[in-house]
């Protein structure tokens, strides 16, 4: 069998396989919609809060306003006491709530430092956080804007006063995704486990169902070509197959979600080579392993999410344990995301990128020999 | 010819026998899950994260607030850049997290009372990474700004020391984070991530449960024979094992992270019970609509493997659009998560988690489904072949 009649053997078999093709075309279709949905207002707006304002004074209200204008918040309820915030918020009415103390603008004026506390459903830590930030910048706002009167009170010139109301100016600056949104934060890294997820289990169906049809005692294409050949055939055939969904989530959608995007076609290219090559490589280990078809989408499935939590986008993997981190590192997705992440959003050059990139090289390599034996040696029983 | 219940059990159990993979699903895989996620929260709480500081001053002011930051529980100073352009290099590479940068003659300006800024960048790639670094700047350069001031104050007018603490902070407030308070990573993510992943192994134990008994006597034969109860037989035995996981990763929660569990535990407990029925619900008709594993389980897959992002623990779902509000109600965890939280957290009897309840049980009424689609099944004459379609 000629070179290229197995390349084209390799292709009539995925395109007739219906579970290949349904996992390969309808799940990256599928999920490239799925996904993002939830994501796509980016940020938690407007969570709902109620003020217990025990003050009632001009200047309270003016916090309350204030902190009403930020997005994050929306007061929806005015309470008389925390004992009734404390009952909406159980109601599920609010998801927390602000108490101004009395005497509060008193205490202001006299320059006791009134404390004004703030309250969140911290099981929900976006909303959480939200609530925090929105409240804390109005207080923040309100806090200066004070200290600039007390300061004009005292007899320093306006212009003056508004330049030191703090002694340091923080002036800080988010940057890869100024706006914070989620769609920027979580698409990237899922697109791409979802490409690994899905090749994974592409690559296992059909070596599974090869595996079958064999003990079935079908004798087919993959029986009589050499291991090397079987395999590159392989991984030729799948790259073909794969580069047009690469460029499918990481062009056309990313441009439909808006996805901040900053890589070069030619440098993701580059990348996504050696991701797709390495991808397969794991691909075909596993369909050697398993006994039937069905365990490659158990095994992937189940380890979804333990790759997505691991991969370092979610929790910091300086905070991994060492061991943990040493086994992810044998997954092409972990180096991989971090890959085209650091690539295509965060702006790194492609020397940057080298490490992952050799990294994945070293994977492809190191499956490349493991499916040779595999395949070696599965063989050798089939014909005993 | 029809088997007693007990015979139906037996047959349950010899499956597990039979097929290796299947016993795994219900006793090692559980296992070794749990162990994986757990172990990626050893640390719950985010701190030590790389920071570069560019220190173009060198004062002892400047060095005053390098070390402010490096003494934040959340940040360790990286000092070997030597200019902003090496330290946002770094920061392209994940190598730090932020880039702080303070102006040549900072503590010149200071002294002249000209408010000098701290410029500092933060990675919001990674958003809970970035959201816990902006707070933590601010808190440190907050604090120094306020020290900085008192002493300012007490030198220039001898105010006393706690008028001077109020010229510089006109305003306090007092952040609660309700429920859990240390803001621990592991109680907010891991609580939503378990039962995810719990949701995802029912679904493929169920589907490969059938496919077990499909190998071994077909499915047709099977539901001939075995009936009504051999089905609830099936049903019955991996409840078993599936309630013993929730109740398992339960006590987990409270007792290695901290989980009050203020409601009741047997109204957890009980809803857990409806959240597996449930879950068996949908399995079964995903198997009997295909009758092939391979793309029941991928079918499966495309329904519980992004539950994660639809339960609205990370993303709240009052902020999604309408379409994702529909998804995430025809998942069961996302009903048995609000549960969850509910009786974990807030566990008042006047919470009314009774629509919950309802949700849950609706899902049984996927059973009759299934019923009609095995009354087909049985009643079409070999219209399949009991290899399924691997063959």
């Amino acid at each position: 069998m000629s070179l290229w009649a197995l390349i084209k053997a390799e292709f009539k078999a995925i395109f007739t396989n219906s579970a290949v093709l349904m996992i390969v075309f309808g799940g990256c279709l599928f999920y490239s919609f799925l996904y993002p949905q939830p994501y796509l207002n980016q940020l938690p707006r407007e969570q709902k809060i109620a003020v217990v304002n025990l003050d009632e004074t001009p200047t309270s209200r003016r916090l309350e306003r204030m902190v009403d204008a930020t997005p994050d918040i929306k007061i929806v309820k005015r309470a008389f006491s925390i004992k009734e915030a404390q009952n909406d918020f159980y109601n599920g009415d609010i998801s927390g709530f602000m108490v101004i103390p009395y005497n509060f603008y008193r205490d202001l004026m006299l320059q006791k430092s009134p404390v004004i506390s703030y309250a969140g459903d911290a099981s929900y830590f976006l909303i959480y956080s939200a609530i925090v930030q929105g409240s804390a910048s109005a207080v923040e706002t309100l806090g200066a804007s004070v200290n600039v009167q007390h300061m004009l009170t005292d007899g320093t010139p306006l212009s003056q006063a508004e330049q030191q109301y703090t002694e340091i100016k923080l002036n800080a600056r988010p940057v890869f995704n100024p706006v914070m949104g989620y769609i920027n934060y979580v698409v990237p890294a899922v697109f791409i486990i979802i490409l690994h997820q899905t090749l994974l289990i592409a690559v296992g169906i059909l070596g599974g169902t090869q595996h079958s049809e064999t003990q079935h005692g079908k004798d087919g294409y993959w029986l009589h070509v050499p291991v090397w050949q079987f395999i590159f055939a392989r991984l030729f055939a799948f790259l073909c197959v794969y580069a047009p969904l690469v460029m499918y989530f990481l062009g056309v959608c990313f441009r439909v979600y808006e996805v901040p995007h900053l890589a070069s076609i030619s440098h993701l290219a580059f990348f996504s080579f050696v991701f797709i090559i390495a991808t397969t490589a794991l691909g075909i280990v596993i369909s050697a392993l398993i006994p039937r078809r069905e365990l490659a989408t158990v095994i992937v499935l189940l380890s979804s999410l333990p790759l997505v939590f691991s991969a370092g986008f979610i929790w910091p993997v300086e905070l991994l344990p060492h061991w943990l981190n040493a086994i992810m590192q044998f997954v092409p997705s972990t180096t991989a995301i971090m890959g085209f992440v650091k690539l295509n959003q965060m702006g790194a050059d492609v020397s940057q990128i080298m490490p992952n990139w050799l990294r994945l090289c070293q994977l492809a390599g190191l499956y490349i020999m493991l499916s040779y034996w595999l395949i070696s040696r599965r063989r050798y029983r089939e014909q005993v | 010819m029809r088997y007693s219940f007990s015979d139906s059990l037996r047959n349950e159990l010899s499956l597990f026998i039979y097929d290796k993979w299947l016993l795994a699903m219900v006793t090692i895989v559980p296992i070794i899950l749990m162990i994986l996620v757990c172990s990626i929260f050893q640390n719950p709480v985010v701190r030590e994260l790389p920071v570069a500081v560019v220190d173009m001053d060198n004062t002892s002011i400047s060095r005053r607030l390098v070390r402010a930051i490096d003494a934040s529980p959340v940040m360790a100073v990286r000092t070997d850049y030597l200019n902003v352009h090496d330290a946002v290099s770094a920061m392209r590479n994940a190598d730090v997290y932020a880039v702080v940068y303070i102006e040549p003659k900072f503590a010149q300006r200071m002294t002249k009372h000209e408010s000098p800024s701290v410029d500092a960048f933060y990675n919001t790639q990674f958003v809970l990474v970035g959201r816990t670094l902006a707070s933590a700047l601010q808190q440190v350069i907050g604090t120094v700004s306020a020290e900085v001031a008192v002493v300012r104050d007490l030198t220039h007018g001898g105010t006393p020391t706690i008028k001077a603490f109020a010229d510089s902070v006109p305003l306090r407030h007092q952040i609660t984070p309700l429920y859990n308070m240390g803001s621990r990573y592991d109680q907010f993510l891991l609580t939503a991530l378990i039962p995810c992943l719990w949701q995802i192994l029912m679904m493929a134990t169920m589907v490969l449960s059938y496919t077990a008994q499909h190998r071994k006597t077909g499915t047709r034969n099977w539901v001939k024979g075995a009936g009504l109860g051999g089905f609830l037989a099936k049903l019955f035995v991996y409840q078993l094992f599936f309630l013993a996981m929730g109740i398992g990763f339960l006590y987990y929660f409270y007792r290695y992270l901290q989980c009050p569990v203020q409601g009741s535990w047997s109204l957890l407990i009980f809803h857990q019970y409806l959240m597996i029925v449930a879950t068996q619900a949908v399995a079964s008709l995903v198997y009997f609509l295909v009758i092939e594993p391979a793309r029941a389980l991928s079918i499966s897959a495309a329904y519980v493997a992004p539950a994660f992002a639809f339960i609205g623990i990370t993303f709240p779902a009052n902020s999604m659009g309408l379409f994702p509000q529909i998804w995430r109600n025809i998942l069961p965890i996302t009903h048995y998560m609000r549960v969850q939280v509910t009786q974990i957290n807030y566990g008042l009897p006047e919470i009314d988690i009774s629509s919950e309840t309802q949700n849950l049980m609706l899902f049984f009424l996927v059973f009759i489904l299934v019923w009609l689609r095995t009354r087909t099944l049985v009643n079409t004459s070999d219209h399949m072949t009991e290899n399924g379609e691997q063959a």
